[in-house]
């Protein structure tokens, strides 16, 4: 029983990590339409930007970490001007931008892999503190990251809700043309997009590589995580791509339970494939009229 | 007031307009006519900057729009109706006009909204419903008062009234009549199939086939009761 309080404890700290990336990558598959793999470099640049500032340029802490998200949202940011936009504004098909964000991400990670190698990059020293809360036992860092994942998914939620700018982001999927016929501020939309999107992958990197480390090669799991929360939940729905994020977390802990951490990825793609199977449209998604599907 | 010159338009390479020009005064109620397929819609888009033509100039109230975004021509005072996807299924009533609202806010916002439950008063008791499940109608409605919140002097509807009963057509086009007085609306260019009805209405009539215009009248009355002698053209 306590064993099981523990383990649904981690997961819902783990869950407030992953619904940082769901978020971050569901702003993209939903408003763009295309499946956004350059996320996974994203993530892990905003993290070799936070080493690159501590352990090279001697930044304090907090200091890095700004730079940190800042190097991620530039990344983001760059990548769709110099790469998605030019392709999109040419005509190119999802299966091209596919593509190039493939390149972009092999091209991040081998660079990243080669100015800082391929070895885990440890970012805080020294023992975490840790609490008890009864019989349960939760990290200093552990806190930290439930509670900068939770209030940051739920005050964008508040955001969304509200902003009018935000309600035509979200239109951006369903109906680009009509986002644009209405005089919308299409370029700042999607400056916004991609910039936000940074921000959800940089902060969640950030979070995990202060607890575990980072390695050049992580990138691709948080991209996983992401998409599969995504499409799990259901694309339409803000609150599915945290569901889906939540189950991933866990169902991911209950198997760390009973086998080995080594099975995530096939849990991951496992949940992927049963609801693709059963519930295409994702298992958080609201019902539609029969002609919008 | 708009006054496009020698368009030329293409899909990829498929060309769909032929130098075609097409004017709209002040005050004037024109219907663009033709066959499917004939450009009307593609006109349309590249008037708002949705398709770039390869050769032409737009102007609107006296001033070049060629080379601006869409942004700043529909900001500029250019209401545009698409022909389809003309609203968000996924958000609100509500939602829906604030969008085509935007950037305005805060009491003007109130305003707008009001004004458009005096030209559609259905809409006051769904503003909390999901735009995809009202009805054809309703939809139709819904786009227009969308178009109509940056109060546009010139409206440009593709097909308003597509797909609805003869009696819901007739009503869209007395709303429009409607919106013109309520919102100022100066002049109007309606894509329309449904002649009969839409000639009533018009005070001009821009007839195009093959992406070229083969006829204009300034006295669409004359063809009320035999309609026919436009559609002589569609088949050329
Ligand atoms: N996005 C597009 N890509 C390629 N071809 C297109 C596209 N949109 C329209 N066309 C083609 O361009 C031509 C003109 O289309 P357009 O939609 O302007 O016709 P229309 O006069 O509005 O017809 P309708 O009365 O059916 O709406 C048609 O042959 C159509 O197949
Ligand atoms: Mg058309």
């Amino acid at each position: 029983m306590i064993l099981l309080s523990q383990l649904l404890l981690n997961a819902l700290v783990n869950a407030a990590i992953f619904s940082l990336l769901a978020v971050g990558f569901g702003l993209i598959y939903r408003s763009m339409r295309f499946f956004y793999i350059a996320y996974g470099a994203v993530y892990v640049i905003a993290s070799y930007a936070v080493v690159a500032a501590m352990q090279i340029s001697g930044f304090p802490l907090y200091l890095s970490i700004g730079a940190g998200v800042f190097l991620g949202v530039l990344a983001g940011v760059l990548m769709d001007r110099t790469v998605y936009l030019p392709l999109e504004r040419s005509g190119a098909t999802p299966g091209v931008l596919l593509i190039a964000s493939l390149g972009l991400y092999i091209l991040a990670v081998n660079a990243v892999a080669l100015i800082f190698g391929n070895e885990v990059k440890i970012l805080s020293r020294g023992i975490e503190p840790s609490f008890s809360l009864g019989p349960l036992v939760i990290t200093r860092m552990q806190v930290i990251q439930f509670l900068v994942g939770w209030i940051l998914v739920t005050g964008f939620w508040l955001i969304i809700r509200k902003n009018t700018l935000m309600k035509g982001i979200w239109a951006m999927g369903e109906t680009p043309n009509l986002v644009t016929a209405l005089g919308l501020p299409c370029g700042l939309m999607r400056l916004l997009v991609f910039a936000l999107s940074s921000v959800f992958a940089g902060v969640a990197s950030l979070v995990t590589a202060l607890d575990v480390g980072i390695d050049p090669h992580v990138g691709m799991h948080a991209l996983l995580i992401g998409a599969v929360a995504v499409i799990v939940g259901g694309v339409d729905v803000y609150w599915g791509w945290i569901g889906g994020a939540s189950l991933l977390a866990l169902l991911q802990g209950m198997a760390v339970w009973q086998f080995s951490s080594r099975w995530n990825d096939l849990i991951t793609f496992g949940i992927l494939i049963i609801t693709l199977l059963f519930r295409p449209q994702g298992l958080f998604s609201p019902r539609k009229r029969r002609e919008e599907r | 007031m708009l006054e496009a010159k020698g368009i030329n338009a293409f899909y990829s390479r498929k060309q769909v307009l032929f130098d075609t020009s097409i004017s709209v005064k002040e005050g004037e109620k024109v219907i663009l006519i033709g066959p499917n397929g004939a450009g009307k819609s593609t006109l349309l888009k590249t008037i708002v900057g949705l398709l770039a033509p390869t050769k032409g100039q737009i102007a609107f109230s006296g001033e070049d729009i060629s080379s601006w975004s869409p942004q700043r021509r529909i900001n500029s005072g250019i209401g545009y109706l698409l022909q389809n996807e003309n609203i968000v299924p996924g958000l609100t009533v509500e939602e829906n006009l604030l969008l085509g609202a935007y950037p305005i806010k805060g009491d003007l916002l109130k305003k707008r909204v009001e004004e458009v439950f005096e030209i559609f008063g259905f809409m006051k008791g769904r503003l909390k419903d999901r735009a995809g499940f009202l009805s054809g109608g309703e939809r139709q409605a819904l786009a227009v008062s969308m178009v109509l919140m940056k109060h546009p002097r010139l409206l440009l509807l593709d097909e308003p009234t597509a797909g609805l009963a003869p009696k819901a057509a007739q009503n869209i086009l007395e709303h429009v009549k409607k919106a013109q007085d309520v919102i100022g609306v100066k002049a109007v260019c309606l894509v329309e199939h449904n002649l009969k009805l839409a000639l009533e209405w018009a005070s001009k009539v821009i007839v195009l086939v093959q992406g070229r215009v083969v006829f204009t009248s300034d006295t669409p009355e004359l063809f009320i009761n035999n309609p026919e002698e436009l559609e002589k053209y569609f088949f050329e």
